[in-house]
């Protein structure tokens, strides 16, 4: 990023602006391959996570180390406060989907505060809208299975709903199910990543600026305060940034585990 | 690439160009699709598996601990019966022996004892008998003696007197006799 900024003509251009907003989330290819970084990042975002898992639980010891305690505890944490916690009875048989979601976004989220990365693959479109539609087909396969076709009709009006109500819970249903539900699972994860990320590249590459002014040498002095300021307040948005990157992973993998769960029980 | 404020602004009013970043890049689309793929397929093939192999063959040897423990405990508690059990089997030995040794002592006095009283009666009788036979030698002897004397004195008396006088000494001798 900083590369790129550099060669900006700042005396004489007062604002660089990037052809298009999308290039601040499009890399270039490797090389002259096809294949751009962010496709890179989001294959990597699948072999840590599955590297992690292969050294965390290879050893299968009784008493655990480090990287089996933390694989364990973020296993365990999914299998019984989400998949049993919220799906109840039968929930064990989504773990497998509800652990792989977890860690992919987990791992895709925290490319956003890895240094050199710096960047989620989750703000992506790509990425969220693939996962909710998987977790949108599977919550419709589970309810048409568990009751047929009067999932739909169950789902468009409740039962206990009086008949004249009927069209306008109806139409209320339908749009927030089965069209919003997952164009808005996948947006908050997308929304999320995209703000945090340009905050941060706003704040610390503000920062950088005005500290170093390429090609003007005494503005280093008096703006330097201001770039510090940047700087300090971008340090702070970081942490934050990295509760929200693991916020964002429990939140996607709570309500995907939610929708099935309404489907598989839906007398709750 | 630029960072700076007014771009973005720039950028939010032309809105044509804002909602590509909505539109999934197809490329991006395929790699999501196979490394979530990945994910999914070892998550379900090999670490699930692998972790509940792992937490059950935890639990299994916490339980063989605990009942391993549970048997130390039970043997433990065995073995400290056994030992009050010899020590107090110890104890009542000693009492015994004890005992015994005093009840010997007892004997052995008691017998000493009356050993000394029979002999101290028989020295006792012994002399009685001894002192009783000579206080019967003694009394016969002056017995005798005094036969003697009176009748060498009656002789004398007899020889200084008259034939009247003697007849008259001995009527009153049987008739005191009488």
């Amino acid at each position: 990023m900083i590369t790129a900024a550099e060669t900006c003509d700042f005396v004489n251009n007062v604002v660089c602006k990037p052809e298009n907003v999308n290039s601040l989330f499009e890399f270039g290819n490797f090389g002259s391959s096809d294949i751009s970084r962010t496709e890179i990042l989001i294959l990597l975002a699948a072999i840590i996570p599955v590297v992690l898992m292969f050294f965390g639980l290879r050893k299968k010891s009784v008493v655990p180390g480090r990287l089996q305690s933390v694989i364990e505890s973020i296993f365990t944490f999914v299998k019984d406060e989400i998949a049993l916690g919220v799906i109840g009875r039968g929930g064990e048989k989504f773990t497998p989907y509800l652990i792989s979601v977890f860690m992919f976004i987990l791992v895709g989220n925290l490319f956003e505060v890895t240094p050199l990365i710096n960047f989620p693959v989750t703000s992506r479109m790509a990425l969220p809208l693939f996962l909710s539609l998987v977790t949108y087909v599977i919550f419709l396969f589970v309810g048409i299975r568990t009751e047929g076709i009067k999932y739909f009709t169950n789902l468009l009006w409740p039962p206990g709903v009086p008949v004249a109500l009927k069209p306008l819970v109806g139409a209320i249903e339908l749009v927030s199910v089965l069209l919003v539900r997952p164009f808005s699972l996948a947006v908050r994860l997308f929304a999320n990543l995209v703000a945090g990320h340009v905050m941060l590249s706003l704040l610390l590459a503000s920062a950088y600026f005005f500290v170093v002014q390429p090609g003007v040498g005494e503005y280093i002095i008096s703006k330097a305060p201001v770039g510090l300021a940047w700087f300090t307040l971008g340090l702070a948005i970081y942490g934050f940034e990295l509760i929200v990157s693991i916020l964002q992973a429990y939140i996607f993998t709570l309500l995907s585990a939610v929708y099935i769960q309404t489907s598989l029980h839906p007398e709750h | 690439m630029m960072f700076y404020l007014d771009t973005f602004l720039a950028e939010a009013e032309e809105s044509t160009s804002g909602v590509d970043l909505l539109l999934p890049a197809t490329s991006e689309l395929v790699a999501g699709v196979v490394a979530f793929g990945v994910v999914f397929f070892f998550v379900w093939k090999w670490a699930l598996p692998a972790l509940n192999e792992t937490l059950d063959k935890r639990s299994s040897e916490i339980e063989g601990q605990i009942k391993e423990a549970e048997n130390t405990k039970t043997e433990a508690e065995k073995s400290k019966q056994e030992y009050d059990a010899l020590v107090s089997n110890a104890d009542a030995e000693v009492q015994k022996i004890i005992d015994e040794g005093k009840q010997a002592a007892e004997k052995i006095k008691e017998d000493a004892l009356s050993e000394a009283r029979a002999e101290a009666e028989a020295i006792i009788e012994k002399a009685k008998s001894d002192s009783d036979a000579e206080k019967e030698r003694v009394s016969s002897e002056l017995k005798s003696e005094v036969a003697d004397l009176s009748l060498e004195i009656s002789q004398k008396v007899a020889s200084s007197m008259s034939e009247a006088d003697q007849k008259k000494l001995i009527d009153k001798f049987i008739k005191e006799l009488n």
